[in-house]
């Protein structure tokens, strides 16, 4: 759960949650009895193409039905329950679009097929062009935008609505580097402000941007949920990789060494201390008292592989 | 790294660009842009409209230019840019298939229009298939291709005639993280093993950061600025990124005895140390409150950092 | 295994010879068809009318007149004769040239494969060539090749009997007037090709103009009298085709009208090649 949330959750159910769900398409299972809760805060849902992330995604948002299994949000099954859909944005991939509409004129038609009421309207739409820096090209037809600005109208209208839960998928397709850093911040601060916002996304440094809380399928199962940190800590058959750049490598090297919480230790290409330890923690707690008593100066420490990417490759490398 | 590199005539590699300036109709798409370049990894970036695909198209001499504008491996593209076009690779964002062909027809043709003998260009085709991983896949229809095998075969047509440049335009676009890595360390192995000259166009600054080692950066058709970006940038020694597990406030609390300010951003705890002293405060205040660092290393300008600092002005 | 250790190298040239890319198109394009069984076979059945010419024509000359009646204008070794042979053809060039010209240049467009082509040193001029060597190709293959064969055949039956004739001025005139209408039927074809671009489109389109507007315009012409064939597109041809071989006129207006025409749809047919034919799509 990520740790900033502005509001505490009211509801006593979980905002969203997949039971023992499963889909397939003839012979194929695409998703295969699958649970998993998703709640307040942003998180990302990752996996190779073909492991079934995109047909969750769609399961989760209720663009399809389990073939068994249920899909409940705030307790209730989707599907039955209509009203939900008010309660949720979703930002697809496809690019087919509504060529002919003014950004706010698309951006508004999401409120009126809502039900909400005329003088909202405009108010309502101008915030959320806004809010992801729409506002000069609003009234242009979407047909001239470029690509990245359709992402974003795309986005204004998943969360004119104010929903609860925003399903956003590759959400920063075609956008250059100052839009995606723009929207990266919106995810966020939507994020903060107690919305659950769940990212598809391939491009994994910038999931890490957005949130340390992730959902990985692989082969159609959930095979990790929850912080990438605690993910790497618990995948035990890859001992943690710590590089030290320190003034005196082969002192710190053999007296690391002779530790017992170190497997193992040898020098880089480029001179740093790379040590090996199955009890990460215990090692970074350990390491300051160490190296102080030893009176060993050390310039930087840094831990090689406990970026997403790093995590990523450990569940689903070969 | 002490890698065999390629003995060619410098002037044979470069691409040189002087006050190019360029207009569809009416309104002017680059505008007086120069630069120079030689074969490693670089970057293009700029925003939508920014000029970039009418610069690649400029230095592929697909648009009439003036005579002394672009200078491409020793070639005129206003007066031979076909000439110029036998040692280019060009590795385009949208499709870039040759439907009812396998993968090594395409390839071996591609080779062949090039410039290379038939031969030649089939046993080559075989080659860098193999070199850009398809091996398995090289006899099958490339319309059957995945959008990974996709985008490999597209580097591979890229790559058949043995170019001095590629110039590729998003090439991680729609792969899975697996596919992105494994196409950004071909597209590094190239331009830093194998002396070829790389062109990245991209929106993506984690691709450029893992590859490039220079940057250009358009905006509105002028070229904003051209940086090389060093891979142990320009380090702020007083400024250390810290992140750990334990007692934060305590952690911060004691950082402050030792007279550094804690800053939070993101993950990280910014902790920017007083004059004279070095990390042994901030191992001595880990130490003492029992807090568990991962990583302690001092702030380097990104190559993130540099392109917003560019782009705010 | 990391990928960079499978080594990437750098060419060293043979030293053979390198084609001209207009060369290497045509080739490619040419010698991939012949791969497909039924398309052999499809080939094979447009040669049967002429060996069934060729064996009327030997009995015809063996058996005397009641094989000439019988054989009809099969048994004509004339240019007219000739002539017609090549108009019956049609039907056979109508189906060979849909199935080889349609996706010739909407394949590349479909994938933005032309991107892939123009970087490349080669012309618009050398695409287009290539491209049209192919279905010339094709086109000949079923129209002046029997015909050119038929005509040695017919002089050797008739031991030289049609002279100069049969050996000499109807290859000729076939092999010139081949070499026209295919050439504008191919690039016609070809701009058909690069103005659509699902090949389902393309196909239909073709067969509308080729066997489409032939019957469309017989109708018209019922009500609106001889003009209305100025919609008979093959006709055109045919039309103007009589001349050189002495035949009689198809249509009933001046020839010259025919040659303007088909003039006309060359020239439009190379304009829309040159807009639709570009290194990048060009987005509005």
């Amino acid at each position: 759960m990520s740790p900033d949330i502005a509001r505490p959750v009211t509801t006593p159910f979980p905002v969203l949650q997949a039971r023992r769900v499963s889909k397939w398409f003839g012979e194929v299972i695409a998703v295969n009895d699958s649970s998993l809760t998703v709640g307040p805060g942003v998180t990302g849902l990752l996996g190779l193409n073909g492991a079934g992330k995109t047909t969750l995604f769609k399961l989760l948002s209720g663009l399809i039905e389990p073939s068994q299994g249920e899909v409940l949000i705030f307790g209730q099954r989707l599907r039955r329950e209509v009203g939900l859909f008010r309660r949720i944005g979703f930002c697809p991939e496809s690019e087919a679009m509504h060529d002919w509409l003014t950004g706010r004129e698309f951006v508004s038609l999401m409120l009126r097929l809502m039900g909400v009421p005329g003088p909202e309207i405009a108010p309502r739409t101008a915030a959320a062009l806004d809010r992801v820096h729409l506002a000069d090209a609003a009234d242009r037809r979407i047909g001239s935008y470029s690509k990245g600005m359709r992402q974003k109208i795309k986005m204004a209208q998943a969360l004119v609505h104010d929903p609860d839960i925003i399903f956003l998928d590759e959400p920063l397709n075609g956008m250059d580097p100052v839009a995606r850093h723009e929207i990266i911040a919106l995810v966020k601060q939507l994020g903060a402000a107690g919305k659950t916002v769940l990212v598809s996304s391939h491009i994994l440094p910038e999931i890490e941007e957005m949130t340390r809380n992730i959902v990985l399928i692989h082969h159609g199962k959930v095979l990790a949920e929850g912080d990438v940190t605690e993910i790497r800590d618990k995948i035990h058959d890859h001992p943690t990789i710590v590089a030290l750049s320190a003034p005196e490598p082969r002192r710190l090297a053999s007296f690391l060494a002779g530790r017992e919480l170190v497997m193992g230790v040898e020098l880089d290409e480029r001179g740093r201390v790379v040590a090996r330890t199955d009890h990460a923690v215990a090692f970074y707690r350990a390491l300051p008292g160490w190296l102080l008593a030893e009176k060993l100066a050390v310039d930087e420490i840094e831990t090689l592989d406990d970026s997403l990417q790093a995590v990523f490759d450990y569940l689903v490398g070969d | 790294m002490d890698v065999p590199q390629r003995e060619v005539n410098t002037t044979e590699t470069s691409i040189s660009v002087r006050n190019l300036s360029f207009a569809y109709v009416a309104a002017p798409v680059l505008r007086e842009v120069t630069f120079s370049l030689k074969p490693g990894a670089v970057g293009l970036l700029g925003p939508n409209g920014s000029g970039k695909t009418t610069l690649l198209r400029a230095l592929l001499g697909h648009l009439p230019l003036a005579p002394g504008a672009a200078n491409v491996l020793g070639h005129d593209m206003a007066l031979s840019p076909r000439a110029a076009r036998r040692r280019l690779g060009w590795m385009p964002e949208r499709g870039g298939i040759l439907p009812g062909m396998s993968g090594v027809g395409m390839v071996s043709y591609l080779g062949e229009l090039s410039g290379m003998p038939a031969r030649d260009a089939l046993q080559r085709a075989h080659e860098v298939i193999d070199y850009v991983g398809l091996a398995e896949e090289r006899y099958r229809p490339v319309l059957d291709y995945s959008q990974g095998m996709r985008q490999r075969i597209k580097l591979a047509q890229a790559l058949v005639h043995d170019p001095a440049w590629i110039f590729l335009d998003e090439p991680t676009s729609g792969l899975d993280p697996k596919g992105r890595v494994a196409m950004l360390e071909l597209v590094r192995d190239l331009a830093v093993n194998k002396g070829l000259g790389v062109l990245l166009s991209t929106h993506l600054l984690p691709d450029v950061q893992a590859v490039c080692t220079e940057i250009l950066v358009l905006r509105e058709g002028r070229l904003l600025a051209h940086e090389r970006v060093a891979a142990d940038g320009a380090a702020a020694a007083r400024v250390f990124e810290v992140e750990g597990v334990g007692d934060e406030d305590a952690f911060t609390a004691r950082l402050g005895v030792g007279g550094a300010t804690v800053v939070r951003e993101g993950r990280f705890a910014l902790v920017t140390l007083r004059d004279g002293r070095g990390a042994d405060v901030i191992l001595e205040a880990a130490a003492a409150t029992g807090f568990a660092m991962r990583r302690m290393r001092r702030q380097v300008a990104t190559l993130e950092d540099v392109f917003f600092d560019i782009v705010k002005e | 295994m990391p990928v960079y250790e499978r080594g990437y190298r750098h060419w060293e040239p043979s030293g053979r010879r390198e084609a001209a890319p207009w060369w290497v198109i045509a080739r490619r394009g040419i010698l991939a068809p012949l791969r497909t069984r039924r398309f052999l076979a499809l080939l094979l059945l447009a040669w049967v009318p002429a060996v069934v010419k060729g064996v009327i024509l030997y009995f015809s000359f063996q058996a005397g007149d009641l094989m000439k009646l019988l054989g009809g204008s099969w048994s004509a070794v004339d240019a007219p004769g000739f002539f017609a042979f090549l108009e019956k053809q049609r039907g056979f060039v109508l189906i060979v040239l849909a199935i080889i010209g349609t996706p010739l240049v909407a394949r590349d467009r479909s994938e933005n494969g032309l991107a892939l082509y123009f970087a490349r040193p080669l012309t618009l001029r050398d695409y287009v060539l290539g491209k049209l060597l192919i279905v010339l190709f094709y086109f000949l293959i079923v129209t002046l090749a029997p015909v050119l064969l038929l005509a040695l055949f017919g002089y050797l039956v008739t031991s030289g009997a049609t002279g100069l004739d049969m050996l000499l001025l109807t290859p000729l005139r076939a092999t010139v007037y081949c070499l026209l209408v295919g050439t504008s039927l191919g690039l016609v074809l070809l701009a058909l090709s690069a103005a659509g671009r699902r090949t389902v489109f393309i196909a239909m389109s073709w067969l509308l103009l080729f066997a489409g507007s032939a019957l469309v315009a017989k109708i018209l012409a019922l009500f609106g009298g001889p003009w209305m064939k100025l919609l008979d597109f093959p006709a055109q041809y045919e039309h103007a085709g009589s001349l050189l071989f002495g035949a009689k006129a198809p249509l009933e207006y001046p020839r010259l009208i025919s040659c303007l025409l088909i003039a006309g749809y060359t020239v439009g047919a190379w304009a829309v090649l040159r807009r639709r034919i570009r290194p990048v799509e060009v987005v509005s």
